[in-house]
């Protein structure tokens, strides 16, 4: 996935960091010369010194191929162009994700269009795991109060579900319990003895935190 | 015409001059007083200290009754802001925005909103001035409607 982040700060550089551990290719743009040769020294080349709203700079940046565009600057008004500058150069190809720093605009915002709007930095995180998910997660439902979710999940070849019991992969330690396998069509009751097989689909209540480790274990071991 | 004119600055002390000069109500908002100096002596329209994408600051006034809101700010963000804002929650009739920035000016005029990219007509200008052809190459902002 090729994700553009709009705003080197605090939150900006963490989700950097935290998309390139999991080999995303990731474009952060930061007009603050500071801020972004801090962020250079540490990340390198992923850096672009320039206002994101700039449309020519969004272009170069890639936008026209980018997935996923992440607005995180410090200035509301900012954040809402950059994503609907995004939308429009893209064609409408990238999803856009934003945050609010002061809460008051929230409605403004949603009035403009704004697809997601987070407020936090875990929140954003969680967005991005949710909506195009790092581990081939699909999310059947919510359970909100509980912190639980029912999600599907598929084995990948080589993962290291393939070929293991849910005993073997300690599920219910980790925060999820597996409800139904489909395989080949048909639905399949797990025992704890049940070999889960690459292709298998499985339908599985997960603590939502835990999730995205849940979902490391059905991954192929590259994660592209 | 009741008008609206966000940003005090050269370029809303203008257009917010001629505006009250030709007879029509202007109201002019900028969050520093002392911005509405550069209006003209003969300026007889209300000034508010507010900013640009505050709502309660717009509904002060007189978004809801207003025919035009032109939005000068030194900000192209905050502009656009506003220049949506008037148009999608209040409905106000007319709506520019003054963008520097002329791919974001041309953008937001395709997707129907009226800019005028200060950038763009002085490269024209001087184009002419030179007895050039225009060849720049995302094309002037074109007025949304």
């Amino acid at each position: 996935m090729f994700v553009i982040i709009a705003g080197g700060g605090k939150v900006g550089g963490q989700l950097a960091r935290d998309l390139l551990a999991e080999r995303h290719e990731v474009v952060v743009m930061e007009s603050n010369p500071g801020k972004a040769r801090a962020l250079q020294d540490e990340i390198g080349d992923a850096v672009v010194p320039h206002d994101a709203s700039e449309g020519r700079w969004l272009i170069d940046a890639g936008i026209g191929r980018a997935d996923l565009l992440i607005a995180v600057t410090g200035d509301d008004e900012d954040n809402i162009v950059i994503c609907q500058l995004g939308e429009a150069l893209s064609e409408g190809r990238a999803r856009t994700i934003t945050r609010i720093n002061n809460p008051k605009n929230s409605d403004t915002f949603r009035t403009l269009g704004i697809e997601a709007i987070v407020n936090a930095t875990d929140l954003v995180m969680t967005m991005i795991e949710r909506d195009v998910s790092v581990a081939p997660v699909v999310h059947l439902m919510r359970l909100r109060s509980a912190g639980l979710e029912l999600v599907e999940m598929t084995v990948a070849e080589g993962s290291a579900a393939d070929g293991s019991t849910p005993e073997e992969l300690r599920l219910p330690e980790q925060g999820g319990r597996i409800s139904v396998i489909l395989r080949n069509g048909e639905a399949v009751l797990p025992s704890p003895s049940t070999r889960l097989q690459a292709g298998d689909s499985i339908v599985l209540v997960a603590q939502t935190e835990l999730e995205e480790a849940l979902g490391r274990q059905f991954a192929a071991p590259t994660i592209v | 015409m009741y008008a609206i004119v966000i940003g005090c600055g050269r370029a809303g002390a203008e257009i917010a001059s001629r505006m009250c000069e030709q007879g029509h109500s202007v109201v002019v908002i900028d969050r520093d007083r002392a911005a509405f100096h550069r209006l003209s002596d003969t300026f007889s329209g209300a000034t508010i200290v507010g900013h640009a994408i505050d709502e309660d600051c717009l509904v002060s006034a007189g978004i809801e009754r207003a025919d035009a809101v032109i939005a000068t700010t030194y900000g192209d963000n905050s502009n656009l802001i506003a220049v949506q804002l008037a148009r999608k929650r209040f409905n106000v009739e007319r709506a520019i925005a003054r963008v520097k920035d002329s791919v974001r000016a041309s953008t937001f005029a395709r997707l129907g909103f009226e800019t005028i990219s200060s950038t763009t007509i002085v490269g024209d200008a001087f184009e002419q001035a030179l007895g050039w052809e225009s060849h720049q190459p995302n094309g002037p902002a074109e007025n949304g409607s």
